[in-house]
């Protein structure tokens, strides 16, 4: 395999986690804000400034710990976020930096870009590499109780390439997010990146109490199914996720999140 | 370049779009029939009246049975409700009243909501002078050209292969009034054909004339110079735009008008002499008759010496050398008729369509081809007829052919319940009966060697969700070109469309078809079923009064678990802007496909000039993007232009043949210009 490929395959091994590939940007609420490093439309849910900070233990090996930080400060129509990403260890590892920006556009429309630094690190005979790619998202609101969204990663082509091969393949995600009323959430979408095979994601939150979140989702793409419950205080939630992916195990994932005014409640 | 910036400048200076936008029922209709033909779509009378009705609404109160199946919108239940509802509460006061038509639901309102008008009763005399005097000439100019020379415009050691310039040329002069009386002239010239030389010395390498008259008295039609000709149910006869399968799963019947006038571009599927419909109370009759030169593959026989044929050539291009040896090589005498007789819900005809060629037709000595046409005559004849009672419409016809083998197609709709509508269609046609130009509600192209069955489900459980659904089981009893074994096949689909407003348009499908192949392209006897599925959604939501945003993902799987498996994939956005009491509106798109081969390959409706769009088959891998724009320079004067740009990944060259391209771009441009006179 030529080394274009095979960064490209550990691209891929850090591309997706469990908690970042869930459907926010579908909800009106602000789910996570840990899943703008995949979704910048999810900033448009923020109605406050929010903190988020995630860590999860892939497979439960100590090679693939993966941590996460999340912020999202809103301003009116605009909305300014930062991700940060650092998946590995210190023989291997990937961070992703990003900054985003996400605007309203009357009722029905939201609009959000994505500039990301990206680093892929390997053991000192490989070197390190960057890349430097970019994140297009439109959403719209189809009815009140249905919203769609879609983003289109790496829309003008990757800045750096290694072999001639890009490290960060386009890809395109097109969802569909119902939300009958506060208490419950179910986003499906479509997810496809250049030369690989399409993956279809369901995400489901129920809040069957006013303090309790409980969180359900499955991947086509890798076959594996998450479970969790978040629970809100104040300012604060606290949530644990966990995956199960049927050959490699569980990935336990812990969450925090700070939110500026009080969690609006069911 | 400089010819892209040069013409995206003249577009920002000039233009105009008068968008003709059809409903979406139909533009699945048109890429399903793309996804299943090779063939060229290039009848455009079926867009012509659309925009016709559009300009000269169809009058509610005076239109008959025949006017409504000319919109091609609604099914014989739908029809016969709405006389049957007319007749009953008298003259329409208000299109609003439509929603108390039985079976008239919301969704198909809006459909022909912009083709309507409510209006009291015209006598005819008035409409007779009306004809001659208040219709309109419209004179139409279309010019595209890929910017990008292929390898038949480059010379190589024997010269150029195409004798012409790359551009395509269209240009129709047309007179009309209403639907009532129409006649034109046009000319064609396609890409590689010469044009004011050569074998081309009078202009264009295609002219055409029509004259066309509608209810004048006794007489229903009379049509002059090009016409087409559709009969029953297409076992016999059926020229004009006919769909197939679709998720319109009601639309399973075959319904036009026997004569119909022609002057599109395509340069094949029409007839050239006279034809005649005459009517007299519940009786009508039909005669029509024709000659043409024909495009064919001509052979010679070698030990006789005598010339055969053993192929029509309907591309219609006269680029190269072997394409002019076929150019006119054939001599077709074309001729029949139609006895009908029509009273209340109940219709019956018998048909005729006899052909008389110049030289005999031959089958190949291929063993699917045992029963293929032969000689210089051919005949077919028909009884078709359809009869409705309350909710159900029942339609049939029989059909043989000079060799007396039989063909049966049979049908009902019903309506169930206001919300369920069901249609169902069995055909048997035995694999020794054949056909010239026969066009039915069958799988393959032409009606022969065909049994199955079709079953339609339209349920509507609210008024904004519509779920439709169809399931075709098919066989061939006798063997296929590729399929050396009489083999089998089955199309199942399944779409649930959720209009929430008038803004908002969601669907999802998932189909599913399979067909048996031979395993390989070499003289195995063995056949294989191979599957594909597509699985679509569909989003399309009006954000204000003037920008609309469209998108769609869909997902083909060919062959999943074979050898040949390969996969598909298309995503699009489309952004429309189109100002209200503006002159110009502007649509354009951006999409990524990506396939693993042409068996995957993936079809998506694109809005094009006005009596125009485009239906690409994609595969590889790459991106396309297309910007459509007009302006209506005044109230008489409308132009187009139209920009398309396929960039693909990994390639170095496109095409095969005198087609390829080198490099990785293909570039058109579509430009279009109308006068009203």
């Amino acid at each position: 395999m030529c080394a274009g490929g095979f960064l490209f395959l550990l691209m891929s091994a850090f591309a997706q986690t469990t908690f970042t590939l869930n459907s926010g940007s579908l909800s009106q609420r602000p789910l996570s804000v840990i899943s703008l490093a995949e979704q910048p439309l999810s900033l448009l849910s923020s109605s406050a400034f929010t903190l988020g900070i995630a860590g999860e233990k892939r497979f439960m090996l100590s090679g693939y710990g993966q941590y996460s930080l999340g912020l999202a400060v809103p301003e009116r129509k605009n909305c300014f976020g930062l991700s940060f990403f650092y998946g590995g260890s210190s023989l291997l590892h990937k961070t992703n930096l990003s900054l985003n920006y996400a605007r309203r556009l009357g009722d029905k429309l939201g609009l959000a870009i994505q500039f990301n630094y990206s680093t892929l690190a390997l053991a000192e005979t490989y070197g390190k590499i960057s890349s430097i790619y970019s994140r297009l998202g439109l959403s719209i609101q189809l009815t009140p109780q249905l919203k769609t969204a879609f983003h289109i990663t790496d829309p003008f082509g990757n800045s750096s390439k290694k072999n001639g091969e890009p490290i960060q393949s386009p890809a395109y995600s097109v969802g569909l997010g119902y939300e009958p009323s506060e208490k419950f959430y179910a986003g499906v979408f479509f997810q496809k990146q250049e030369l690989s095979d399409p993956q279809f994601i369901v995400d489901l939150v129920y809040n069957p109490i006013s303090y309790l979140r409980i969180h359900g989702g499955i991947n086509t793409g890798n076959g594996a199914s998450w479970i969790g419950i978040s629970w809100m205080r104040k300012h604060f939630q606290f949530g644990l996720i966990v995956s199960i992916h049927q050959q490699l195990g569980l990935s336990p994932l812990s969450l925090v999140q700070f939110q500026q005014t009080k969690n609006q409640l069911p | 370049m400089k010819k892209i910036i040069f013409l995206v400048s003249l577009l920002w200076i000039i233009y105009s779009l008068n968008a003709q936008e059809i409903p979406v029922t139909m533009q699945q209709q048109l890429e399903d029939q793309a996804e299943q033909s090779s063939d060229k779509l290039d009848d455009d009378a079926w867009l012509q009246q659309m925009e016709e009705f559009s300009r000269h609404k169809l009058n509610i109160n005076q239109a008959n049975a025949g006017d409504l199946r000319r919109l091609g919108l609604l099914n014989e239940i739908q029809i016969q409700s709405f006389i049957a509802y007319r007749k009953l509460m008298g003259e329409f006061v208000s299109l609003y009243e439509l929603q108390a038509i039985p079976g008239w639901e919301q969704g198909l309102i809006l459909k022909i909501f912009p083709f309507v008008s409510v209006s009291s009763v015209i006598s005819n005399k008035e409409q007779l002078f009306s004809r001659l005097k208040k219709g309109n000439y419209a004179l139409l100019f279309r010019s595209s050209m890929d910017f990008k020379k292929s390898a038949g415009y480059i010379a190589d050691s024997i010269g150029k292969k195409y004798s012409g310039s790359p551009q395509h040329l269209f240009f129709r002069l047309r007179y009309q009034y209403k639907d009532l009386l129409q006649w034109g002239i046009s000319g064609e010239k396609d890409a590689g054909e010469p044009f004011l030389k050569g074998k081309q010395r009078f202009g264009f390498d295609h002219y055409s004339f029509h004259f066309f008259l509608r209810k004048m008295g006794v007489i229903r039609a009379l049509a002059l110079g090009d016409f087409t000709v559709n009969l029953g149910q297409g076992l016999i006869q059926w020229q004009s735009m006919a769909f197939k399968r679709s998720a319109d799963v009601m639309n399973c019947k075959r319904q036009s008008d026997i004569i119909r006038p022609y002057s599109s571009s395509g340069e094949f599927y029409f007839n050239r002499g006279v034809a005649i419909t005459l009517a007299r109370k519940k009786w009508s009759m039909t005669g029509f008759a024709s000659f043409r030169q024909l495009d064919a593959n001509r052979y010679e026989d070698t030990v006789t010496g005598e010339f055969y044929v053993r192929s029509f050539q309907s591309s219609g291009y006269h680029r190269t050398t072997a394409e002019n040896e076929d150019r006119k090589s054939l001599g077709q005498l074309f001729y029949g008729g139609n006895v009908s007789y029509e009273n209340r819900g109940f219709r019956a005809g018998i048909n005729l369509a006899a052909y008389s060629f110049s030289l005999p037709f031959r089958k190949l000595d291929e063993v699917y081809d045992q029963y293929a046409i032969e000689g210089k005559n051919w005949f077919n004849y028909s009884a078709d007829l359809g009869y409705t009672w309350k909710n159900l419409h029942c339609f049939a016809e029989l059909a043989m052919d000079s060799r007396l083998n039989k063909a049966l197609l049979s049908g009902l709709l019903l309506s169930l319940d206001r919300r369920v509508d069901l249609s169902i269609l069995w055909r048997n046609i035995s694999p020794y009966y054949q056909t010239v130009n026969g066009n039915a509600f069958t799988e393959s192209s032409l009606p022969s060697n065909e049994k199955g069955i079709y079953l339609g489900l339209s349920i509507r459980p609210r008024t904004d969700i519509r779920i439709d659904a169809y399931a075709d089981i098919f066989k061939y009893p006798w063997l296929r070109y590729r399929v050396n074994a009489p083999s089998s096949g089955r199309d199942l689909l399944v779409q649930v469309s959720y209009n929430p407003d008038k803004q908002t348009e969601i669907y999802g499908r998932i189909r599913f078809r399979e067909k048996e192949m031979n395993l390989n392209d070499g003289n195995s006897y063995s056949i294989l079923s191979i599957p594909r599925q597509n699985f679509r959604l569909h989003i399309s939501r009006k954000i204000n009064e003037a920008f609309t945003l469209r998108q769609r993902m869909e997902f083909i799987q060919y062959d999943n678990k074979g050898v040949n498996a390969q996969q598909g994939f298309l995503f699009f956005i489309d952004l429309l802007y189109r100002p209200p009491l503006k002159p110009f509106n502007i649509s354009c798109r951006w999409q990524y496909f990506e396939t693993g081969g042409y068996d995957a390959a993936v079809y998506a409706y694109e809005n094009d000039v006005l009596y125009s769009f485009s239906i690409p088959g994609l595969s590889g891998r790459g991106k396309r993007y297309y910007l459509l724009s007009g302006y209506d320079i005044d109230r008489k004067t409308s132009c187009w232009f139209r920009l398309a740009a396929t960039i693909y990944s990994g390639l170095d060259h496109i095409g095969i043949g005198d087609d390829r391209i080198n490099g990785n771009k293909r570039i058109d441009y579509h430009i279009q210009i109308r006068r009203i006179l």
